[in-house]
Parts: C-alpha cells; sequence; structure tokens
C-alpha cells in the first residue's frame, strides 16, 4: 500500500481550514418564527406570548448540558415571573416516553412543548443541543445562545433583565 | 487460514439467533449504513449519543484486549480517535 | 519466558486508547468510576490475573481528567523458541506431524516465571473551544525487568454541523528492558554462555490521523492511519534459537537432531503502519452492531488483517447479550525461523537476524466470545465478558495455542 504522506497531512489541513466558520450568535432583530405545539395542558403558541419577554430553550433527553441547564432555568422563571418572563423548553424527542423520564428526574418548573418531528428548531436554524433564544415583547428574536455553560449563565441572565426592564 | 470460519461463524450465528432478527439486522445493515447518507441535524442525534453507539463503548474491554493482542500478535493499535456521540454544547 | 512486546502493552495502548468525548455523552453526572477483574488462562502456558481502575472526571466545563490504574499478576511458563534441552533429546518429530511435544525436565523449550506489573496513566481533554478538543496522556509501566514511560497528544476538531471529526495524534514510549537477572545477552551468543551486555532501551514514536463521520441517525464510521517507529533494543532477551540438522539429508519428515541453541537476534528498528475502519451501526432491532477492520504491515514484512463484529442485543430490564467473534492472521517476520538449519547456515554460521518467536511466525487466530451487561437505575452498568481464544501457528514447535478470557466489570456514575 502506498501513499504520500505528506499529501495527506496537507489534504487534511485543507480540509480543516475549509470548515472554519465564525456564526454570530447574535441575531438581527427579525420577527421570532411561529410556531404551535402540544404542552402537557393544551396547546402552546407563541402569539398568546406577545408582550411578554420568552426564553426558548431547545432540549432533548440525551443531551447532557440540558440537564445541566434546568435547574437555571428553574431559577430564572421563578425570579422573573412577576415581571413577565415566560421559559418554554421545547422537547425534540422522537418519543415522549423520553422526555417523561427526563422530567421525572429532572423537573421543570417552566412550560414544556414537545416537537417530536422537529419542525420549530429547524425554523430558528438550531446548529447544537441545547440552543436557547431570547425573544422580546414585541415578538423579535433579540439573542441566540449555544450550548449551555454555567460559566456563561450570569451573562444571559443579565440580558433577560435588561429586555423585562423595557 | 480461515478454515475455522464456516463453523464458527454458525456458532455465531447459533449464538446470535437467540434474538431472533439478528441475521436479518447485518444484512439490513448494509442498507441502511453506508449507503443511506443523511445530514443528521443536531437535534436528531439521540441514537448517537448513546454511550453503547460510540466506536469505543466499553473502555475497560477494549484495554484489556488491546493489552492481549499486543503481547500475542505482531500487529497493534490502530483505534482510539473520538467523534461522534451527542454533538452538544 | 516473558514478551517483551507484552510490557509494551500499557503504554502504547493506553497511550491512544482513549475516548475524547467533551461531555460524558449518555451521562449527566461528573464522576464515573469503572473497575475490572480479568483472568486470561492459556492451556498450560501462562496466566494472567489483572485489575483495572478507571476514574473519569470533569473538573471543570473545558476539562476532563481520566486516570487508570493497572496491576498484573503473571505466571506460568512460555515456550522460549529453542526446540529442546540440551542434549536430553536427540531427536524429535517435525512441529505439523501428529501428536504434541513434551519437554523433558531440564529443557529450554519452555520455561517458568513469575511477576508482577503496575502501571498509571493520566489523561486530559480539554476544550478550547466549542469545536477543538486537545488531550494530554502520560503513563508509567513497572515490572521486575521492564519499565516504561510514555507521553501523548491528541487533537481534534469538528466540522460546524459536527458531522465530521478529524483527530490527529502522537505519542512516544521510552523503555528499558533487561533480563530480571539483570542486563541483556549478547545475540547469538550460545546460551549460557556469551557477555552479558547493559540493559536494551528502546524508543518508540506512533502517530494517528483518523476521521469520524456521522453517517445518519444510526451509523457511525471511522477510518485511521496510523505510522509507528521502533528504535533501540528490539530483541527480547529471553527469548532462543537453536541450530537443527536433519537426521537424513534426503527425507526432512524423518525427523532432527538439535545441536546448540542461541540467543536470539533482531534488527534495532522497526517501522510499522496500518489503516483501520470500524462502524458502529444502531440496526432495525435496535440492536447496536460494531464491526471493524484492521489492515497492517511493518518493515519486518509481517502483514495482518484483523477483521472484528460484535452485535449487542438489547433485552428488557436493561440487560443486554453481545457475541463476538475476530479473526486475526498475520504472515511471518522476514527473520523468523523455526530452527537454524544447518544445511542452510552451516555448523558455525548465522542469518543477519533471527528469531524464533512464535510470536514473529505466520498465524491466525480466532476469538469467539459473548459479554452480557446489565444497567442499574441509570448509574451502574455490570458487564461479565468470556472468551476463547485459538491461535494456530504455521512454522512454530507449538502448534496451537488456546486462550480462555473472563472479565468482570462494573461502572458507576456519581454527581
Amino acid at each position: 500500500m502506498v501513499f504520500s504522506f505528506k499529501a495527506f497531512v496537507l489534504s487534511l489541513s485543507v480540509v480543516f481550514l475549509s470548515c472554519f466558520f465564525i456564526s454570530s450568535s447574535q441575531a438581527a432583530a427579525v420577527d421570532a418564527p411561529a410556531f404551535s405545539l402540544k404542552g402537557d395542558n393544551g396547546q402552546i403558541s407563541l402569539n398568546k406570548y406577545r408582550g411578554k419577554v420568552i426564553y426558548l430553550d431547545f432540549w432533548a433527553s440525551w443531551c447532557v448540558p440540558c440537564r445541566k441547564s434546568f435547574p437555571w432555568m428553574n431559577a430564572m422563571q421563578n425570579k422573573y415571573k412577576a415581571k413577565g418572563l415566560v421559559v418554554i423548553g421545547v422537547n425534540l424527542d422522537d418519543n415522549r416516553e423520553a422526555a417523561k423520564a427526563f422530567l421525572s428526574q429532572v423537573p421543570a418548573d417552566f412550560t414544556i412543548a414537545y416537537d417530536p418531528d422537529g419542525e420549530t428548531p429547524g425554523k430558528y436554524q438550531v446548529e447544537v443541543m441545547p440552543t436557547s433564544y431570547l425573544i422580546d415583547r414585541d415578538g423579535k428574536l433579540v439573542y441566540k445562545h449555544r450550548g449551555f455553560k454555567k460559566s456563561q449563565s450570569a451573562e444571559m441572565e443579565h440580558k433577560i433583565s435588561s429586555l423585562l426592564a423595557n | 487460514m480461515y478454515k475455522k470460519l464456516k463453523p464458527l461463524s454458525l456458532l455465531l450465528g447459533l449464538l446470535v439467533c437467540s434474538g431472533c432478527s439478528t441475521m436479518k439486522d447485518v444484512s439490513n445493515t448494509v442498507k441502511d449504513s453506508l449507503f443511506n447518507y443523511e445530514k443528521v441535524k443536531p437535534w436528531q442525534r439521540g441514537e448517537l449519543a448513546k454511550e453503547d453507539m460510540q466506536l469505543i463503548d466499553d473502555g475497560l474491554m477494549t484495554f484489556a484486549d488491546d493489552h492481549i493482542y499486543f503481547s500475542k500478535e505482531a500487529a497493534t493499535g490502530g483505534k482510539g480517535v473520538g467523534g461522534g456521540g451527542c454533538g452538544c454544547n | 519466558m516473558k514478551s517483551v512486546k507484552k510490557k509494551l502493552a500499557f503504554a502504547a495502548c493506553s497511550l491512544l486508547s482513549h475516548n475524547p468525548q467533551s461531555v460524558l455523552a449518555s451521562e449527566a453526572e461528573d464522576w464515573a468510576v469503572d473497575g475490572s477483574f480479568l483472568h486470561y488462562e492459556e492451556e498450560q502456558r501462562i496466566t494472567v490475573n489483572k485489575l483495572i481502575g478507571t476514574l473519569i472526571t470533569n473538573i471543570s466545563e473545558a476539562d476532563r481528567v481520566k486516570v487508570d490504574l493497572v496491576f498484573d499478576t503473571m505466571s506460568g511458563s512460555t515456550p522460549s523458541g529453542a526446540l529442546e534441552g540440551a542434549g536430553s533429546f536427540t531427536t524429535i518429530t517435525t512441529p505439523s506431524g501428529a501428536g504434541g511435544f513434551s519437554a523433558s525436565t531440564g529443557s529450554t523449550a519452555v520455561a517458568d516465571f513469575s511477576d508482577t506489573r503496575l502501571g498509571v496513566g493520566v489523561d486530559w481533554e480539554h476544550t478550547k473551544k466549542r469545536l477543538y478538543r486537545i488531550n494530554y496522556g502520560s503513563s508509567i509501566s513497572v515490572e521486575k525487568d521492564y519499565t516504561s514511560f510514555g507521553i501523548n497528544s491528541n487533537y481534534a476538531q469538528d466540522t460546524s454541523s459536527r458531522i465530521v471529526t478529524y483527530s490527529a495524534g502522537v505519542a512516544m514510549a521510552f523503555d528499558d528492558v533487561r533480563r530480571s537477572t539483570g542486563g541483556t545477552p549478547e545475540p547469538f551468543a550460545l546460551y549460557g554462555a556469551g557477555e552479558t551486555l547493559e540493559n536494551g532501551t528502546r524508543v518508540t514514536l506512533d502517530t494517528i490521523f483518523g476521521v469520524t463521520r456521522v453517517f445518519n441517525r444510526r451509523t457511525l464510521g471511522q477510518v485511521n492511519f496510523s505510522t509507528g517507529l521502533n528504535e533501540g533494543y528490539l530483541t527480547d532477551p529471553y527469548k532462543l534459537i537453536s541450530r537443527t540438522q536433519l537426521l537424513d539429508a534426503n527425507d526432512p519428515s524423518a525427523g532432527f537432531d538439535e545441536k546448540d541453541t542461541y540467543y536470539e537476534s533482531r534488527p534495532s528498528s522497526r517501522q510499522r503502519s496500518s489503516v483501520y475502519t470500524a462502524i458502529a451501526h444502531k440496526t432495525r432491532h435496535d440492536n447496536v452492531l460494531h464491526m471493524s477492520y484492521r489492515y497492517y504491515w511493518d518493515d519486518w514484512d509481517i502483514v495482518s488483517n484483523t477483521l472484528d463484529f460484535r452485535l449487542k442485543i438489547s433485552y428488557e430490564n436493561n440487560f443486554f447479550i453481545e457475541p463476538h467473534l475476530r479473526l486475526y492472521q498475520q504472515t511471518a517476520a522476514n527473520f523468523y525461523y523455526f530452527s537454524l538449519e544447518q544445511e542452510v547456515f552451516g555448523p558455525t554460521g548465522f542469518p543477519e537476524f533471527g528469531s524464533a518467536d512464535y510470536r514473529l511466525d505466520q498465524f491466525s487466530g480466532t476469538t469467539v466470545g459473548f459479554n452480557i451487561s446489565k444497567k442499574f437505575s441509570g448509574t451502574g452498568k455490570l458487564r461479565m465478558r468470556v472468551e476463547q481464544i485459538r491461535w494456530e501457528y504455521e512454522n512454530s514447535l507449538f502448534d496451537v495455542n488456546n486462550a480462555l478470557v473472563f472479565q468482570l466489570s462494573y461502572k458507576k456514575l456519581f454527581e
């Protein structure tokens, strides 16, 4: 078997470089895409929350950072509910049982919506699990955050409270 | 070299048929796997996230096997890099 | 008599056999402890008992540390490569003939040994930015006649869609090899005679380049290219090779006479390469199939093929049965000899290098086994594995080696 090691390393480097791109986590202030999904107690539709600040989170039972994010989202919902924050966690498991099993171990104090067909994350251009969005009181999508890290949660809370101040 | 192959694969087939469906599994694998390419979305990685779906799914078994075969055979290594998984964060 | 290669195992294997994930894939907990007891037993030859422990912890959101501990005890007897006791037998049948071979007392053909080994390894994985991970690892292995120190580093990068991962890794190992009585023998010196030379030292450099791709929701594939270089003392200080003379020059099947026995001699350099490909696929029946193939070649003219299949079948109550089949085949090293035939080398001549170590012979190996596992309440996993390995040699004193492997492991996750 003969192959040129140098050529291989060179072509690999080219492929590496061509895969770079930097994407902004700051979305242009467009209308947040509408959705209407099943919840635990009836339908969850985005347009019903006009006037509120929405923290929209896409999660799944198999996503480890999602487990870490729930206690923080619970804290945010409880702390800012009176000021008009609504946290909506859109579950993307393809079966309800997996979501239920997760919720029985990691309870949610916020609204859960189920999207097993995965239509909503496409509209929101989700690139990684989890991804969270901030939607202002006028229904505009103002912020997109990829992943969840405790070290970044303070900054996110700051953004939430400044949106609520409007 | 592989004169033992036939009886052993028969043995394997017997072992495996206790699951009843597995001989079909192996034949469907080729169809379902490499030739069914799709651009998997980040929220569709539930199966790939599972421990059993990692290429090295049991580190201690792989470690023990590597040691045994390294001591007894000339060929070594080859595996051991990552990828796949849930792709989270 | 031990093979020096066996001792390389911990250093080289643990260097590159980690599973770099930036988070514990399906485990939310921050700590994982995994322990294993392994029993390896060859028919009438060596027995190894091994204890392995691994601790994995996420020390921060971007850092994961793994610590490995191995403790081995080995005992039994193993072929030295020599054919006979010095002068206690004068004739034996050729190895491919019927019947076994029994060594007389005082024979050098097999030798007893017992030894213990301790190995420790550490690995640190750091997620630099979202898509990039880097690993640093180090390991040490110590036993009476072998010490090894290794370091390694691996870099992994995902494409933004995380469909493809590119990896590049490098590992180095530094070994000290000696007989338990000290030093190393003079190559091709008569057994029991010759100078005792200083300890053998050896450096190993390995590199690996890999591409892992998600083919679809239920299939993951990988291709790795590896190359490695060994420089230094690559001989086994315990292994021997005998000179033989045919009893009847016109009839090789009539048997041969063993003349002298010498210490073996191997080249001081070895360049190795391999291509490895693997697939993990979840079948329509929700069973997981793992298949892999490796093609290996080196400049000792050894070429080998390895094929491995595992099918993990799930049953109720988180219970799994996984049958396993592994097929291995290799050609002989270009300096491997059953014996130094006087017809070829004369009564006192030698080839440039020569070894009768059966591990360098042409042979095939078949492993059949199964692994039973059970998951407990989400955070515990028990595995029990039984395997039978059978190696068949083309041109060695012992035609066949059978081994039994038993391994019991338990893994626990903690917050």
